[in-house]
This record gives structure tokens, sequence and C-alpha cells, in this order.
């Protein structure tokens, strides 16, 4: 008798607990916020080059050039083979911002592997042109296309493009081109222990996010 | 003697049916009809919401689009949904959104908690003065590093957490995402965030 009632008693309190349970489940609800954030990118590509070594440099140092773009685009790469004092070439980019983001063009830095002092035997000079809408036409554009090395590029690292070069630091907007021209030029001390050496020098166009 | 017997019968019958039926005809019911519809407890994002990032009055790099999504029958929306893109270190999405009692019952928010996206944790709540979480550190879930500092809440210290609305009452919610120097380009950081709410029982 007495398990009976216990077992009324216990089933009651269930299902009275089951159905406060569920009512209370109907009284409460949720609200939303999606919150999506996707990330802006910096990217500025070598569109084209070129490297200029004049036919003095190329007969009296018998001195060759190569060059190829890394395939991401970013770096060129260039392979001379005997360097002497007083030995150039002029190093020119067409440079793309492909990303979404503009770029600061700032000034390349240029560093030697091996580092050991290899700097203070080149001086550098750099002249950047644009920025330029993407649809520009570079084959007729006086800073590019019809350039040659030893008239408008001269062997003492002036121009004579009557386009003014643009300062640095400048903004190179989504889509916008900009040229840079580079001197590159063995200074006339150049110690006899460089004799046989391989160096390689990097010329990193420092860019960096303009907001 | 027999015949006085029947009508005798006869007439005790009609008038017992008589009777019966005079009573049946002065007898009636009565209905109580209580229709009782059940007060809904609904709170809903409306109008106005706003939304701007740090570099509207620049460059206007980033874009934020804010905007109510999932339409109640009656009125508002259940889901508020931000959207930035071309995000950058530092960039700071804002939005003010509005929240409405569209039930009959009082009732208030008992809890809002972040949910991150693929790629992310939580890696530490922020609390008012009253220990309710108003913001979270949002971190990469590889490096631990943080990405996202994501802010809920009413007024700069105080979260969303047991104010009570009554029926047809708005309340004024803000929205703040702020991007860190280690978050990677190229990359989509999402989040959810919810808030449960219930009915205001007093006792």
């Amino acid at each position: 008798m007495n398990i009976n009632k216990f077992s009324a008693i216990f089933m009651t309190l269930a299902i009275v607990l089951s159905i406060a349970g569920y009512t209370y489940a109907h009284w409460t609800d949720i609200i939303r916020i999606n919150g999506t954030i996707k990330m802006a990118h910096i990217l500025i590509d070598i569109k084209s080059e070129k490297v200029l070594m004049s036919r003095t440099v190329k007969k009296y140092y018998n001195s060759s050039v190569c060059y190829e773009v890394s395939p991401d685009l970013h770096t060129l790469e260039i392979y001379s083979k005997n360097l002497g004092p007083c030995w150039y070439i002029w190093v020119g980019l067409v440079m793309q911002n492909q990303g979404t983001l503009s770029g600061k063009i700032k000034t390349p830095v240029y560093s030697f592997e091996p580092s050991d002092g290899w700097g203070d035997h080149f001086e550098t000079k750099e002249y950047f042109y644009g920025p330029y809408p993407e649809n520009t036409g570079f084959g007729t554009l006086e800073v590019w296309g019809k350039v040659e090395i030893d008239k408008q590029l001269k062997k003492d690292g002036t121009v004579t493009f009557t386009t003014p070069s643009t300062p640095t630091p400048f903004t190179l907007n989504p889509t916008e081109k900009a040229v840079i021209w580079i001197w590159i030029h063995c200074k006339a001390d150049l110690p006899p222990s460089a004799q046989g050496q391989i160096i390689t020098l990097y010329v990193n166009i420092v860019d960096d996010v303009d907001i | 003697m027999k015949e006085k017997f029947l009508a005798l019968l006869t007439c005790i019958f009609i008038a017992l049916s008589t009777t019966g039926f005079i009573y049946a005809q002065w007898n009636d019911i009565i209905t109580v009809s209580n229709t009782m519809e059940f007060g809904h407890l609904t709170l809903r994002f409306v109008y106005p919401l706003t939304c701007w990032d740090i570099d509207d009055a620049t460059k206007d790099v980033g874009k934020l689009n804010c905007d109510y999504t999932d339409p109640d029958p009656i009125e508002g929306y259940e889901t508020l949904v931000v959207t930035a893109t071309n995000a950058y270190p530092g960039y700071e999405a804002h939005c003010d959104f509005t929240l409405k009692n569209i039930g009959a019952l009082t009732e208030h928010i008992t809890e809002v908690i972040i949910i991150p996206g693929t790629g992310l944790e939580v890696g530490e709540t922020y609390f008012d003065t009253n220990n309710n979480p108003i913001g979270w550190r949002l971190d990469n879930a590889v490096t631990h590093q943080p990405v996202l500092y994501v802010y809920v809440y009413k007024d700069t210290d105080l979260s969303l957490i047991c104010i009570s609305l009554d029926s047809g009452e708005t309340l004024q919610g803000k929205m703040t995402v702020q991007v860190t120097d280690n978050a990677e380009e190229c990359q989509t950081y999402s989040f959810t965030v919810e808030m449960n709410y219930e009915q205001v029982t007093y006792p």
C-alpha cells in the first residue's frame, strides 16, 4: 500500500516537473549577431622588367648579365659575371599593386650576401615614376617604352627624362602601376680581394600598408 | 369500472408528461466562454541600425555592411549580420543596433555568449562592473595570438544583460570589432554572438 502511494506521488511529481520544464523552455528564446571580417591584403607584383648593360661595359669587362622574375612575381634575380671597378647596370621594373589595400612605396633597401662590407663598394640611385592607371600603355611611355642605356639612362647614374621622378614615399593604390629605374654601380676603389668573388645583391622595394 | 380506471390512468399520464414538458421548457444552460490567449515572448532587432568604420573619413579602404535577416512575421528581425571586407590590422567596425520587445510580456536578456568561427577561439572574456560579459578576445586557434576584439554592450561599461524591457519598449545596443596586428592577410574571420532572453518573473 505504502509502495503504491509512493509510486503515485513520484509519478505525479515527475509529470509536473516535466510539464514545468517544457513550459519554461518555451518562454526563453535567442537572437543572434553574425559577424564576418574579411581581411585585405597588400600585394605588389613585378609586371615587367629590364636589365640594361651598356656595350662598353660588356666589351670592357667581358661582362654578361641574365635575369629572371621569380614565379611569385616578387623578386627579380640578376646574375652578373666579371664585375670590376666602375662596372654598372640599370635595372627597370614596372610594379603593380595587385592587392586590395593602398601600398606605400618607399626607397629600396639593398642588402648583400655575403654581408661582410660589400655594400661599401657599391653605390645606387633610384628613380620612381608614377603612379599610373592600370590601362596605361607602357610601350609609348617615355620612362619605359623606348628607354636606352647611355641615352636616357646615363653611366653616372643620372637620367634625362622630361617626366619628373616621383619622390618617395608615395602611395600606390590598388591596380595602379609605377616604374622604377635603379642604377647599380661598383665604386672605383674595389679591393683586389674582390677578384673571383661571387656576391648576391638583393633589392627590396619596401612596401607598407598606406592607411 | 374498467373504463374509468383507464381514463384516470390516461389523465395522470397526460398530466405528468405535460408537467415534464413544461419543466423542460423552463430549464436552460448558461455557458461561460473564456477565451484565453497567452502572451508571447519575443525580442527582435528593429531599425534604426547604423554602422561605420574608422576609415570612412579618410581613405575608406575597409567596407562595412550590416543588415538584419530572418524577418519576424509580426515585426523586426531575428538576426543581425555584420560583414567587414578589406579589413586590415587596426581596423575598427562599429554598429549601433536596436532591440524591441514585440511580445506582450516583460523580458530581459539573461546571457550573451560568443561562438567563434573556424580557426578562432575565445582567449579572454571582459566583464562590466556587474560581472556581466561585454567583450571577448578571439585568438588564432593555432598560434593563440589575439586576432579580434569583439564588444557587445549597452553603454561603454554596461552589458545588455538584466535590462527589463516592457512590451513595445526598445533598447539601444552597440557592437565594436577591432582587428589586431596578428590578423592575417586574405583570411576570413567569423563569429556569432547569441543573446538569450526570457520573461521577467516578479516575486
